[in-house]
């Protein structure tokens, strides 16, 4: 009886929170049409693109229990594809965009044996990645070597409204799958496996075959976002787009939003990008430190992030 | 001949300062990510004692030992403490220490600028001597007799004290040696401590062969990682040796290749060194 009733309850609150999906969509897809200052629009372009790239990050070192430091690899490829193939070869933007995202996943599928790596070693092996594509990318003159290169800019007749549609459609889509790669069977053995491996490996999950697919879907959605921002900034430098700088970004919005579930990244992208844009403001120079400072108060004190308080506030 | 001098006088401050990687990792099981950072702060901490007190920079050794023990120690008191209950120690230790390196390296650069610096040493010092019929200079001989000073040291420190061989009961099994009577985080905090010392040391002479900035932290942390990855994690003779293997890598591309891609290389060698031999080359406990 009691079951029969939470059930039904489950149900509706199930269907409000769809509904309340739906509305969100809605509205972020009307709001731009209101008169709202351009600097907001901005805002909402970036918190977009930063929701996609802690999503991904999410996939990895939420989902598979994994850390890595060097996941601004996949943006980074992302937005120098784009801008080789739209300045040097003249291919359409929309391709360019799609082909941002192929690269993505090819260079995620080269460097795939990092994943038989464990823990610590993933890790590392990423950032080295990252570093090296950095330095290689700032003594390549053929992409404007440490300087960058130009983007030809947008012949949109509103920059600001073209590039808000593009992000939103890509942070539906980036969420759209990642909630359903989680509710997937192989997300839910993924989580099977970070909870308790030895159990996972007695039943046969496939970890490796997890890992690969759980790292391409990671990296297709940075290259998409890499793509739309070089355009967007119309310009691309080895700094911006391989520096350490996106990937602290990505790994404190997931912390601080919580690990592993769908929302946390969302609440820590807000967060964060509301953060960031006072201590750019207030604080210039000390962003990274007051981040760092974040990461540690968070990895202590509640390593489940803000998702996680919320839950033990909220069943208490 | 000139590089194989070169390669191991340099190869044995490398090696120093993966000891202190190594030691953490093989006591503690933490992989310590801002360890570069550290091998920078110990340069800057030997810098300005130099530059403000103008003294010889071998005296300001133990100074700059003693204030890397203390911050080594505050980090273990403060970040690695709260965390030896989580269920995921390594995962959060990780993410723990990756946030320090940030700090750390952000922290220089708003203190101390971008610029490179280089630890004083005195005129006197800049000749070279002869070695087997080619030369090398006095301050890299310097550091590699103060490297393999320590070295020796801390491997007398390691067999022959109580302590020292308490340490290597914990590394080794530590519910047994918490059964007779050792206390973990006594340990911890001596080996942290010990660490902090080697880090300051091998920061200070690197800091007097080569200049270095904030963003040095980087590139001295992947040499550390490579080092103790060559030599197996936890392995004390292991990093020693993975040390010379570096310092002699180095010199000997550093003829073959040329320019800015070099660091290149030097990743990739370290991404295949990872994939390849994840146990490193000697295996082996602290």
């Amino acid at each position: 009886m009691r079951d029969k009733a939470k059930n039904s309850f489950l149900k509706i609150f199930k269907r409000k929170i769809n509904a309340g999906i739906f509305l969100l969509i809605l509205l972020l897809s009307i709001l731009p049409l209101t008169p709202i200052p351009t600097f907001m629009k901005h805002l909402f372009i970036l918190l977009f693109m930063y929701i996609v790239l802690a999503q991904s990050w999410n996939v990895i070192g939420g989902l598979l229990g994994l850390v890595d430091f060097g996941h601004v690899v996949f943006f980074g490829i992302g937005g120098y594809t784009f801008a080789i193939a739209l300045t040097y070869y003249n291919i359409p933007w929309y391709f360019s965009i799609i082909l941002g995202g192929i690269s993505a996943v090819l260079i995620s599928l080269m460097v795939s044996p990092i994943l038989r790596l464990r823990g610590a070693y993933f890790a590392i092996g990423m950032f080295a990645l990252a570093e090296a594509f950095r330095i290689a990318f700032t003594n390549w003159s053929w992409v404007g070597g440490g300087g960058g290169m130009y983007v030809p800019i947008p012949k949109f007749s509103d920059i600001y409204l073209s590039f808000y549609y593009m992000m939103f459609v890509l942070l539906i889509i980036t969420n759209y799958i990642v909630f359903r790669f989680i509710k997937s069977k192989l997300g839910l053995a993924a989580i099977a496996f970070r909870e308790n491996y030895v159990t996972a490996h007695v039943i046969g999950i496939d970890i490796v075959k997890i890992r690969l697919y759980g790292f391409i879907l990671s990296a297709i959605f940075p290259g998409l976002a890499g793509s739309i921002y070089a355009w967007y900034l119309s310009f691309v430098n080895p700094q911006a787009f391989f520096g350490e700088y996106l990937t602290a970004l990505m790994i404190i919005m997931v912390i601080v939003g919580g690990r592993g579930k769908i929302i946390g990244p969302i609440i820590g992208a807000i967060i964060i990008l509301i953060l960031n844009q006072f201590a750019i403001y207030y604080f210039p120079g000390f962003d990274l430190i007051i981040f760092a400072i974040i990461i540690i108060v968070v990895t202590i004190f509640a390593p489940e992030g803000i998702y996680g308080l919320l839950k033990t506030i909220w069943s208490r | 001949m000139e590089a194989l001098v070169n390669g191991v006088l340099l190869g044995t401050v490398y090696g120093l300062a993966g000891i202190g990687l190594a030691i953490i990792f093989g006591v503690l099981h933490i992989v310590n990510f801002a360890v570069g950072e550290l091998i920078v702060l110990g340069a800057y901490t030997t810098f300005w004692i130099c530059t403000l007190f103008n003294v010889n920079p071998i005296f300001a050794l133990p100074i700059s030992s003693l204030v890397m023990l203390i911050i080594f120690y505050a980090i273990e008191k403060l970040n690695v403490e709260p965390l030896l209950k989580s269920s995921e120690f390594a995962l959060m230790t990780l993410l723990v220490t990756y946030a320090l390196s940030l700090l750390i390296r952000n922290l220089q650069v708003a203190l101390w600028t971008g610029d490179f610096r280089i630890v004083p040493t005195p005129p006197e010092y800049s000749f070279t001597v002869s070695i087997g019929g080619t030369y090398a200079y006095f301050i890299r001989i310097l550091a590699f007799i103060i490297s393999i000073a320590v070295t020796i040291l801390l491997y007398l420190f390691f067999t022959r004290t109580m302590t020292g061989r308490a340490i290597r009961a914990i590394a080794d099994d530590l519910e047994a040696a918490r059964l007779v009577g050792v206390s973990p985080t006594r340990i911890f905090r001596i080996t942290f401590g010990i660490a902090g010392i080697t880090t300051a040391i091998a920061g200070s002479l690197l800091g007097m062969i080569y200049p270095f900035n904030p963003a040095s932290g980087t590139v001295y942390g992947t040499k550390a990682f490579i080092v103790v990855v060559l030599g197996g994690m936890g392995s004390m003779v292991g990093a020693f040796t993975g040390g010379i293997l570096l310092g002699l890598v180095e010199i000997f591309s550093g003829i073959l290749w040329v320019g800015g891609m070099k660091e290149v290389v030097s990743y990739i060698f370290f991404i295949a060194v990872l994939l390849l031999r994840p146990s490193g080359l000697f295996k082996g406990r602290v």
